[in-house]
């Protein structure tokens, strides 16, 4: 598993006949390498964009990628990402932590026979640094000298020189997240129209699987790669892995439930439960808190600039309550916790645990409502100040039944505190387009989680508009800038941790958003896979370990 | 006639001009655009302007839109911003698995529709008639995902739940289980496929066929069976139809031989207005059954805000609808000597 699964999306936004070539399949094992068995086909909601790593976008594209490649870099999830080796089996920071020396293996060859080497390291770098790409990794090389690549020593030793040191894990992370590219092969492909160049369909894998096939919006074929010349012990133990496009949730299901498919991502609280009774061969795996929601004040609003109004609400919203209607199983398991920012808990070195989210405490609120000045003068059941009512707008996107319910429920319960809230649900692209622009009162959104800490995009004071324009509600805390520029040019992540917890402690005191909860993805796959590896990192760990007991076997070829 | 099907076609092409400009400005109105895709919090604002110029999106509209122009002009579409693929290599991907299905849906919903309306008017006020007046009207109001939906519960799942238990009590025979199972999503077998021999492939897909096929084609059969059946019970009422039975012909021979001709008149109409829909799919039954045709593309497309691809499916679609109308026009004719054109 690399680190690129986590990178490649860190924050998210919101928001005929013949069946392809037969397979050749590796029926015996080879080099003492356990003989393959079984097939695992996965409901999967959207197709690949683009295989040629330095131009891919999707999560989609980066769980195919991953298993043709072999990582620079391996990496493991426990607190923070654990680093392994890959194709760098050692590697070494210089003192000012501005030099990062690897040693690499000399065995590793594309799927056509020429080996990988440090050149195609460079020559990815090469794709990233080129203006004419137009590859949205740019980051990644921002601060590597000279000119965005690195120094081939000699074949087997490469050095990656830094302008300066920051956050560690980010810094490994530039070097090592990207799946490399064949020199030989895109060399002398032109640039400008890289996105467009077969190799982006028909990928080159120096990893464990290789591409066997691909129907757009139809189904995906990983097959063992006969060619990969890694580590035995790191070859497929299944014969194939099937990733069918179901675009409809309802299909999905009925798949999974009738054992069409094995495997299903993002299965709600409510199925789960349906599933636990119909359904007892299939495991439900928890992935951990990947993702928030929250509601999220328009700080430019009026209503919402006292820091007062804004707890006074966070006190009026019974979250603990909602978890429990909206994420709770029948069993009792709750798939929420409450949040208090938007560093993920799974990062739990560095998420601040001290802080302790405000109770539900509707008579607190009114108290902090009224020292605001917000009191019912004209006794029609809406607080006022100044003569205007206190009322909004809650808005959300179409298409998410759960925020629907968060809209109704916060309604209700505001409206028992004296605020008038009034719904609205616009379409995905115009809701954030709006939010970008700044063009709400309040609004129910989420952000999925980075594995990276930086949460300068979503909460610095710079009125670099395009920069910032994730920063919707428009907080600004010189103090907490001053402190996440401190964090992130601290390369030693404990180090830094204080400082994230700090900023964390800080933005909840603030309460730009009503941080609601983390919640908890939910994963069914079949009894019969073992060494499955399903986490927060990916749903899609380490493929090439996962097995079928000999004894279990559904699909015989 | 030549000169009338000369007019139409000219007259076709101020009309894809009108119906490409307002589909062109409908998405630029649109909140977003296709770059949004590469954009997360931490994509830096000097990659948002590399990437945005790469598409052109610098430019104002008025000039892409121009250039959209004369690029059409040559009947080149150009590529995909968000597929990064040329459009037209997109729209074949597509288009055979659209015009498939639409295929099988046409195969139910005219000799459905037709022999239904026949019997309907055959039995006029029979129990039977009744029947299938009230079985028509239930499939005729019932939206087409829900009908999708409601088929992949009870038949691929339901049904075919129920088939495999009966196997797995040794009631049935494998073979038997294989055939009457019937598939609730994709275009065939995704793991089969790999053992099945060409024959069973073939047998595999047709059986993938079923379900939406009826999804598509249950509805519109309805409504072509209420056609049919008030249309041959106006003919069955004139003059030459009490002749032929005067001349003491057989019921069968008058129904199927003199009053079937004139009856199926607006049926060739209904036909030809259901070109147009032979390929541009469905969009909702496509992405229940999770079938890759030009309905999804049309979906996917207008979601990603993919001009060049909304455009040139527009486009092929205005097309269609100018052709389907114009075949019918001139089926018309040709079926009833009364219609000239001149």
């Amino acid at each position: 598993m690399s680190m690129r699964r986590f990178f490649v999306l860190p924050l998210l936004a919101m928001l005929g006949c013949g069946g392809g070539e037969r397979a050749t399949l590796v029926e015996q094992g080879v080099d003492g390498a356990p003989q393959t068995r079984d097939t695992l086909v996965i409901a999967y909601q959207s197709d690949i964009g683009n295989l040629i790593s330095v131009v891919s976008e999707t999560a989609a594209d980066s769980d195919i990628l991953t298993n043709l490649s072999y990582p620079l870099v391996d990496s493991a999830f426990d607190c923070s990402l654990q680093k392994l080796p890959g194709m760098a089996t050692e590697w070494a920071w210089s003192d000012d932590g501005k030099v990062l020396s690897m040693t690499l293996r000399d065995d590793l060859t594309w799927e056509d026979g020429s080996k990988v080497t440090a050149e195609d390291i460079a020559f990815t770098y090469d794709l990233v640094a080129d203006p004419s790409v137009a590859s949205a990794r740019v980051s990644y090389i921002e601060r590597l000298v000279p000119e965005g690549r690195p120094k081939i020593v000699d074949p087997t030793h490469i050095e990656w020189h830094f302008t300066e040191a920051y956050d560690r894990d980010t810094q490994m992370a530039h070097t090592s997240a990207l799946s490399l590219v064949p020199k030989h092969v895109l060399a002398a492909a032109d640039r400008a129209t890289l996105r467009g160049h077969e190799m982006g369909k028909k990928p080159l894998s120096y990893g464990p699987w290789r591409l066997a096939d691909w129907k757009p919006n139809s189904l995906i074929v990983l097959e063992p790669n006969p060619n990969f010349t890694g580590p035995a012990s790191e070859r497929p133990k299944l014969n194939r892995v099937i990733f069918r496009i179901l675009p409809e949730y309802s299909t999905r299901l009925i798949e999974l439930e009738s054992g069409k498919v094995d495997m299903m991502q993002g299965i709600t609280v409510s199925d789960a439960d349906k599933l636990r009774e119909t359904n007892p061969e299939i495991r439900l795996v928890r992935r951990g808190w990947r993702s928030n929601d929250y509601i999220a004040w328009n700080l430019q609003n009026d209503i919402f600039k006292d820091v007062r109004v804004r707890r006074a609400l966070a006190h009026a919203v019974d979250i603990d309550g909602m978890i429990g209607k909206l994420l709770t199983s029948r069993t009792g398991e709750a798939y929420a916790r409450r949040s208090i920012g938007t560093i993920t808990p799974e990062l739990c070195g560095v998420h601040n645990d001290d802080v302790k989210p405000y109770p539900y405490d509707p008579e607190k609120a009114k108290q902090l409502l009224a020292e605001a000045g917000w009191k019912d003068t004209n006794a029609d059941g809406i607080l006022d100040k100044d003569g205007k009512p206190f009322e909004f707008t809650l808005s959300t996107n179409t298409g998410n039944k759960r925020r629907a319910d968060i809209q109704v429920l916060v309604q209700a319960q505001l409206e028992r505190i004296g605020v008038k809230v009034h719904l609205e649900k616009q379409e995905s692209n115009a809701f954030f387009e709006n939010m970008r622009k700044k063009r709400f009162d309040a609004a129910v959104a989420g952000w999925s989680a980075g594995l990276f800490i930086d949460p300068t995009p979503l909460w610095h004071c710079d009125t670099d508009e395009r920069k910032y324009e994730f920063n919707f509600v428009s907080y600004c805390n010189p103090e907490v800038d001053a402190l996440m520029e401190q964090g992130l040019r601290t390369p030693d992540p404990a180090e830094a941790a204080p400082i994230w917890k700090d900023v964390q402690a800080r933005i909840y005191e603030d309460q730009p958003y009503l941080f609601l909860w983390w919640q908890d993805e939910i994963v069914g796959i079949h009894e019969r896979f073992e060494n499955t590896k399903i986490d927060v990192l990916s749903a899609l760990n380490d493929l090439h370990e996962w097995e079928v007991p000999a004894d279990k076997v559904k699909y015989k070829r | 006639m030549t000169k009338y099907i000369f007019r139409k076609l000219l007259l076709a092409v101020p009309l894809l001009w009108g119906v490409i400009t307002l589909i062109f400005f409908l998405v630029e109105l649109t909140p977003g655009s296709v770059a949004d895709k590469f954009f997360t919090p931490e994509t830096p604002p000097e990659v948002r302007q590399m990437i945005v110029a790469k598409y052109g999106l610098d430019r104002p509209a008025i000039v892409r839109y121009a250039l959209m122009l004369k690029n059409l002009a040559f009947f080149d579409f150009g590529v995909s911003m968000a597929q990064e693929r040329p459009v037209f290599e997109i729209i074949r991907d597509a288009l055979p698995n659209t015009l498939v299905l639409s295929a099988v849906t046409m195969m139910i919903i005219f000799p459905t529709g037709i022999a239904v309306g026949t019997l309907q008017a055959v039995r006029h006020n029979k129990l039977s008639d009744t029947g299938a007046s009230i079985a028509s009207l239930f499939f005729y109001s019932m939206p087409s995902f829900w009908l999708a939906l409601m088929l992949q519960l009870f038949i691929a799942f339901g049904w075919s739940g129920f088939i495999e238990g009966l196997g797995a009590r040794g009631v049935l025979s494998d073979d038997t289980v294989g055939l009457l199972v019937l598939p609730s999503s994709g275009m065939f077998d995704a793991v089969g496929q790999f053992t099945m021999t060409t024959g069973e492939q073939i047998v595999d897909r047709l059986k993938h066929l079923i379900l939406p096929g009826f999804a598509m084609g249950l509805a519109s059969a309805a409504g072509t069976a209420r056609y049919m059946r008030s249309s041959l019970l106006e003919v069955v009422r004139q003059d030459y139809i009490r002749t032929a039975r005067a001349k003491g012909l057989l019921e069968r021979v008058v129904i199927l031989k003199h009053a079937m001709r004139n009856a199926l008149l607006p049926i060739i109409t209904l036909f030809g207005l259901q070109i147009p829909y032979l390929f541009s799919g469905a969009v909702l039954v496509e992405t229940i059954f999770a079938w890759p045709g030009m309905g999804r593309l049309i979906v996917n497309a207008i979601y990603t805000q993919d001009t060049p691809l909304i455009i040139a499916l527009f486009f092929v679609s205005t097309l269609l609808v100018v052709l389907g109308n114009l075949i019918a026009d001139v089926t018309y004719a040709i079926v009833d000597p009364r219609i000239k054109y001149d």
